[in-house]
């Protein structure tokens, strides 16, 4: 395995900038998730990686080769494709050992080879079948074991799961992880889907139109959105987001808009601004019986262990979570409690971070 | 309506629309070839003439004609050259517009331009070309120090079949590309990229990607190509008669002339029968033997028109 280190890329089609200024370095045996939005750029990214795009402007690094001008199959990357791409006319075995036969690798060590991954992948009774013979959960496998046979230096995989039904994904998410952790591998992996990101990534980048936007571990993500954009998109529910006036009284600041009135964290005492953009995340709040944020219930939505809760405050409508125990009806009121360290605010103007609430 | 009322509506529409078609399929072919097979039992020798029924003796003539045997065989070769040398020229070029140039759509649209001429046009075009004094080719090899003196590409019995299948690729190939490139054009995309991925090379791709995605087509062209092939008379007569002598005189050509120059249409008749028995025995073994291809080509082409 290998490290990958990306360089100032840049991927122009035609006059359109898609991937704008990205420079990642991915550890070996590092697990780099590119999330974000469709057509944010991340698979253009990844297909740069693979040799499948040229690059318009910049570097890429596999361990310390430069590769931006080596072919695809010269980098020692494997590739796992969204709709798998298998060979439709080649047998499950020779899909699996295709890449090896291109390597000229013998016959004996190609079979070897192809059986250790089968029995990995319980693919072993499938090894004479065509691929259209095969149920979605196992096309995957296969294409995951055209890759894995290699034992290449990177794996790159575009959206691997999206295809699979919902308890399948979660299934092969696990599997996925395991295998990975197992083999140390250095993965760069591509999907919209935030779960997946915050499960499966050491790291994610977060891509926005076409620029990686935060570059952490799931966690200080989460925790520490860089932006409005990343605070809306990682995380479900997504986050509450209020516009508030910020006013003074007797030399103390506070937040204020047409329904809640807070007093001012610490961080924005010497702000010159005098609106912000207040966030928290519906699962944390509290409720409370009196001297809360007041709302009216407008829709409630159960979902098993949880009620997501629909409440309108003034002109605007937020969500919270709340445990199922709760009877809440529509059209009551509701009372909460905002910790000021759930605050998450933004920049009015650029809508980038302005408290921090870490430590340092 | 129940929903039987409206799928017997349904079919009865499609019957409607079906006629005309079965109408004049019954007309211009079946009919004929009734006619024909009548007409090969009996000894009439032109069209309107008085003749008695003669049973199979037309048949047991030709199978003691050396001139029909002769040109079966010469049938056989005919075929053979054109089907090789059609597919793989139009394999080639279709593989070679695949790829993304500038001017592609413009390039695939007029490729189909030779096709589209009358053969009649073909065939003067081209004896114009070949010719010995006055001909472009002949003229500019010569001018080129390539040749001494004029090559008889019509008149010499040992290159005049080169030259005839030469000029009916020429009409021919640009057809073919067409549905190799409509072929081509199902092959899956990221099969290539995940074949690139995995470090295959040219060659690799196309044997092992290409051509199995190709297959079913090729079959199908295989056999209906067979069919045209034998069944060319226009370029062959208007070209060279079946000259020099007889050595481009294939079976289509040899009963056209028997009928109207030998003034004996019985037994062309029974030429022309024993012809179409063969290629119905060809089609039928062909179709047999690569039946899995042709159930393939079928659903690659219900793919293309989806």
């Amino acid at each position: 395995m290998a490290s990958v280190s990306l360089k100032n890329l840049n991927k122009y089609f035609g006059n359109t900038l898609v991937v704008n200024n990205v420079s990642v370095d991915i550890a070996d045996g590092e697990f780099l998730v590119f999330v974000g939005p469709s057509g944010c750029g991340k698979t253009t990214t990844l297909r740069m990686v693979a040799g499948l795009e040229s690059i318009s402007d910049g570097e890429i690094q596999i361990g310390d080769r430069t590769v931006n001008h080596l072919p695809p199959g010269a980098r020692d990357v494997a590739m796992v494709f969204q709709n798998y791409a298998l060979y439709s006319h080649m047998t499950v075995g020779k899909n699996l050992g295709f890449a090896l036969k291109a390597r000229r690798f013998d016959d004996d060590d190609i079979k070897k080879r192809v059986l250790r991954v089968a029995k990995m992948l319980d693919l072993e009774d499938m090894l004479d079948r065509k691929p259209r013979q095969l149920s979605g959960g196992q096309r995957q496998r296969v294409a995951l074991g055209r890759a894995i046979v290699r034992n290449p230096q990177v794996f790159l995989m575009d959206e691997p799961l999206s295809n699979l039904d919902a308890l399948l994904r979660l299934q092969t998410r696990k599997e996925l992880i395991e295998l990975t952790g197992e083999l140390k591998s250095t993965v760069v992996y591509v999907t919209h889907d935030q779960v997946e990101a915050m499960t499966m990534g050491h790291r994610l980048a977060v891509m926005n139109e076409g620029e990686v936007v935060q570059l952490d571990t799931p966690e200080n993500i989460y925790k520490y959105p860089s932006s409005r954009f990343v605070a809306e998109f990682i995380g479900s529910p997504p986050m509450n987001f209020l516009n508030m006036e910020i006013n003074e009284k007797n030399g103390n600041k506070f937040l204020k808009n047409d329904s809640l009135e807070l007093p001012a964290p610490d961080s924005i005492k010497n702000l010159g601004e005098n609106a912000v953009i207040m966030g928290f995340r519906p699962n944390e709040i509290e409720l409370v019986s009196q001297g809360g944020v007041s709302g009216t219930v407008t829709v409630v939505e159960s979902l098993g262990a949880e009620k997501l809760v629909y409440l309108k405050l003034g002109e605007n409508t937020i969500s919270i979570l709340v445990p199922s125990e709760e009877k809440i009806k529509s059209g009551e009121n509701l009372q909460f409690s905002l910790r000021p360290e759930a605050l998450h605010l933004f920049n009015y103007s650029n809508q980038s971070r302005i408290t921090s609430n870490r430590n340092d | 309506m129940t929903q039987n009322d409206f799928r017997n509506s349904e079919a009865r529409l499609g019957l409607y629309l079906i006629l005309p078609a079965v109408v004049l399929v019954i007309l211009v072919v079946i009919l004929p070839i009734i006619s024909g097979i009548q007409i090969s039992f009996t000894s009439q020798r032109v069209v309107g003439s008085e003749f008695e029924t003669v049973g199979l003796k037309n048949y047991l003539d030709l199978f003691g004609d050396k001139n029909f045997i002769a040109s079966l065989g010469r049938s056989a070769v005919w075929v053979i050259a054109n089907g090789l040398f059609q597919t793989v020229i139009s394999l080639l070029i279709a593989l070679l517009i695949n790829q993304p140039f500038r001017g592609q759509n413009f390039v695939r649209t007029w490729i189909l331009l030779p096709w589209a001429v009358p053969a009649a046009v073909t065939a003067i075009l081209w004896r114009w070309m070949f010719d010995a004094t006055s001909g472009i080719i002949n003229t500019s090899m010569m001018g080129m120090g390539m040749l001494e003196k004029p090559l008889l590409f019509l008149a010499n019995p040992e290159i005049a079949g080169i030259s005839l299948t030469f000029v009916n690729s020429w009409r021919y190939v640009p057809f073919l590309t067409i549905i190799f490139l409509a072929s081509l054009a199902s092959v899956p995309e990221e099969e290539y990229e995940a074949a690139k991925v995995d470090g295959a090379g040219m060659w690799l791709q196309f044997k092992s990607i290409t051509f199995p995605n190709l297959l079913p087509t090729l079959t199908v062209l295989g056999l209906v190509g067979t069919l045209w092939a034998s069944n060319v008379f226009d370029i062959i007569w208007m070209m060279t008669r079946g000259g020099p002598g007889v050595s481009t005189t294939t079976v289509p050509v040899l009963m056209y002339d028997t009928a109207f120059y030998g003034y004996n249409i019985s037994k062309a008749s029974a030429g022309a029968i024993i012809f179409l028995l063969l290629l119905i025995i060809f089609a039928i073994v062909f179709i047999f033997l690569n039946r899995k291809q042709f159930i393939l080509a079928n659903e690659t082409f219900k793919d293309l028109s989806k």
